[in-house]
């Protein structure tokens, strides 16, 4: 369900595949909150996710202000993953890039040297 | 011969008429405090018994009392058992229209339509029409029993209808039989009841006829309440089962008992009638009675035994739970402060609630439409409460700052109900869209995007809630450009729509539109209240959940 990649000391790489909905997030969520603990930056590559329901979307939004969390980026978003976040008014809470590399290439930009 | 049979229709007119009137307007009269008196007065199963014949002698009707009483359990405010043993009682009570239409009461039923009609005339008595209504409504329902009966008569010494009843012969179990079908056929076991006896009275049928078919009139009742409560689920099945179980259980005890008593000559209820009256009318309306007191001697003990049954064979199903308030009872109104602490728990878990309607729509069962209305009618009854409980409040002696709090959580509470309206309905659109590949896609991102903002808005609602109240905020901002855009980008991208779905596109993108505009306003109804109460770290003081 969760691939992860360091692409640097600063930033980690989080590949979610499969849907992301209330029955996937009891499994997700502890996961990827491990993950997140440890490094400042994450990029949250949603490529391989073929649907979120709003249960997905509240384990984003809960993440994205955890205390002592890493700053989360989303990338590869795919068309209703897209959509569902646009009608869910949620796209202006988070740092959101079409593809992975811009997303590392911002993540770099603001990591601490 | 014309003039009978109009007569007799007319009669049945009047009757039903009467009974219109009546229990439309006692229904005007079984608000809150009515039904908070109730609760009160019915705390031991004999109360509930005894309020249950009253109600049912008032009323002349057993599915006005069994709603009164399904509403009351609805509220929270009676047990199951206590239903039971009020609806027990109601069939015993109605079954005294029929001793009180057999007693010449024509002064008595003039004198009420006169009095009650001529108020009519003052406009001062305008504003307090109720009371005569009903006083009316009585009148009609005796005058129509009263035409009925008379027009019987004539209609008895028939030469074709004796020969028909001749025809049956003396056969009981087809007359038990008739008193059924009649009874089902005329939705109005009372009215064949007085039938029976009119037909008695005239010599049509002998009186042990008359006794079976009445019987029989008593075991349609019940099969009209089987037949009508298919659809009720939960406690409302429950109630309805055991009205359903009343008239069988009492058939199966007077009907041996009548047999026995007929074949053996031991003298038992037939006996008993005649001891209470020679006249035999009255007799028969007697045995009426009786079949009812047997059926509630008979049931009365086994009301604890009943309720386990019917919980077992009939669970209520979980939105019939969240219909009942948790944190709201009446002594706390009287403490508005904590009352409208109170309030505010409820209406968060009102609006937690809501997800649930779109889950339906989620899962697409093939009840969906009647589990949409099912939970639409547990939050209409929640949020009935959380009003009337908010009216309380009201009612008591308040300063300014209470006032405004309370303005505030009324306010609240009729934006909640139309979210509610808007997510039923978009529920039930969402349901209906899926036909095509693309409005399946749609209604799949506008049920999981609105969601979102639903559990959001929930959560904006509870202790430290402030946080998210700023995340409702910016989801339900200006949403009009977006889902015009998203409107049109799939009714131009997908060729092959059609009518149907074009209009399910349409549908579907309004009603969220609308959610979101509605849910916007609850964000500032929110923030409003919290700046009213003076808190700037969460949206609500409330404890926590």
């Amino acid at each position: 369900m969760l691939k992860t990649e360091r692409t640097s000391e600063n930033v980690l790489v989080i590949r979610i595949e499969g849907r992301l909905d209330g029955v996937s997030r009891a499994t997700v969520e502890p996961a990827i909150i491990s993950e997140l603990q440890s490094v400042p930056c994450a990029i949250v590559d949603l490529s391989g996710v073929p649907f979120i329901g709003s249960e997905g979307l509240r384990l984003l939004l809960m993440l994205r202000r955890r205390p002592g969390s890493a700053r989360m980026l989303l990338c590869n978003m795919q068309g209703h993953v897209r959509e569902v976040f646009e009608i869910s008014g949620l796209l202006p809470l988070f740092d959101v890039f079409a593809a992975r590399d811009e997303a590392e290439h911002a993540a770099r930009s603001h990591s601490p040297s | 011969m014309i003039l009978t049979l109009t007569q007799c229709i007319g009669g049945l007119g009047i009757f039903f008429a009467g009974m219109y009137l009546l229990t439309e307007n006692l229904r005007l009269l079984t608000g809150r405090r009515f039904r908070e008196a109730v609760a009160r007065f019915t705390r031991s199963r004999p109360a509930a018994v005894a309020w249950g014949v009253s109600a049912g002698a008032v009323m002349q009707s057993t599915p006005a009392v069994t709603l009164i009483a399904i509403s009351m359990l609805g509220s929270g405010l009676i047990a199951v058992e206590t239903g039971l043993a009020m609806v027990l009682g109601c069939n015993v009570g109605t079954s005294l229209l029929v001793v009180v239409a057999s007693l010449d009461i024509k002064i008595l039923v003039f004198a009420l339509l006169g009095f009650a009609g001529l108020s009519f005339a003052s406009t001062r008595l305008a504003a307090a029409r109720t009371v005569p209504l009903i006083v009316f409504g009585i009148g009609l329902v005796f005058l129509g029993l009263d035409l009925l009966k008379d027009a019987v008569g004539p209609i008895a010494q028939q030469p074709w209808l004796r020969e028909l009843l001749a025809s049956s012969g003396s056969s009981m179990p087809l007359l038990f039989l008739v008193g059924i079908v009649l009874s089902v056929l005329t939705q109005s076991a009372n009215s064949i009841m007085l039938l029976a006896i009119a037909l008695a009275d005239a010599g049509a049928l002998t009186f042990n006829q008359a006794v079976i078919t009445i019987y029989g009139a008593n075991v349609g009742d019940s099969m009209l309440t089987w037949v009508l409560s298919m659809p009720l689920r939960g406690r409302q099945r429950q109630v309805a089962m055991f009205q359903v179980a009343f008239n069988s259980i009492a058939a199966c005890v007077m009907v041996p008992l009548l047999v026995v008593e007929l074949a053996g000559g031991v003298p038992l209820v037939l006996a008993l009638a005649r001891q209470i009256t020679v006249d035999p009318p009255l007799q028969l309306a007697c045995l009426s009675v009786m079949f009812n007191i047997g059926g509630a001697i008979t049931l009365f003990p086994c009301i604890p035994w009943a309720a386990r049954i019917l919980a077992r064979r009939y669970p209520p199903p979980t939105e019939e739970g969240d219909a009942a308030p948790q944190f709201l009872y009446a002594e706390a109104a009287a403490e508005p402060e904590s009352g409208l602490a109170l309030a505010a728990l409820e209406q968060r878990r009102l609006v937690s609630f809501m997800p649930r309607l779109l889950a339906i729509a989620r899962e697409k069962p093939a009840d969906a439409p009647a589990r949409i209305r099912q939970r639409r009618d547990s939050i209409q009854q929640l949020s009935a409460a959380i009003n009337e409980f908010l009216d309380r409040v009201g009612e008591r002696s308040l300063h300014a700052g209470a006032y405004e709090q309370l303005h505030a959580a009324s306010s609240k509470a009729e934006l909640i109900d139309e979210i509610a309206d808007t997510i039923a309905e978009l529920a039930s659109a969402a349901v209906v869209a899926g036909r095509h590949e693309a409005t399946h896609r749609l209604s799949s991102s506008i049920v999981e995007g609105i969601d979102a903002m639903l559990l959001t808005a929930a959560e904006a609602m509870g202790p430290d809630g402030r946080e998210e109240l700023d995340v409702l905020r910016t989801m339900t901002g200006d949403r009009s450009t977006l889902m015009r855009r998203i409107r049109e980008d799939y009714l131009a991208r997908e060729a092959d729509l059609s009518a149907g779905d074009r209009r399910d596109i349409l549908s579907l993108t309004i009603v969220a539109e609308r959610a979101s505009w509605l849910l916007h306003r609850l964000a500032a109804a929110l923030l409003e209240e919290s700046r009213i109460e003076g808190g700037g770290g969460s949206a609500q003081k409330t404890p926590n959940l």
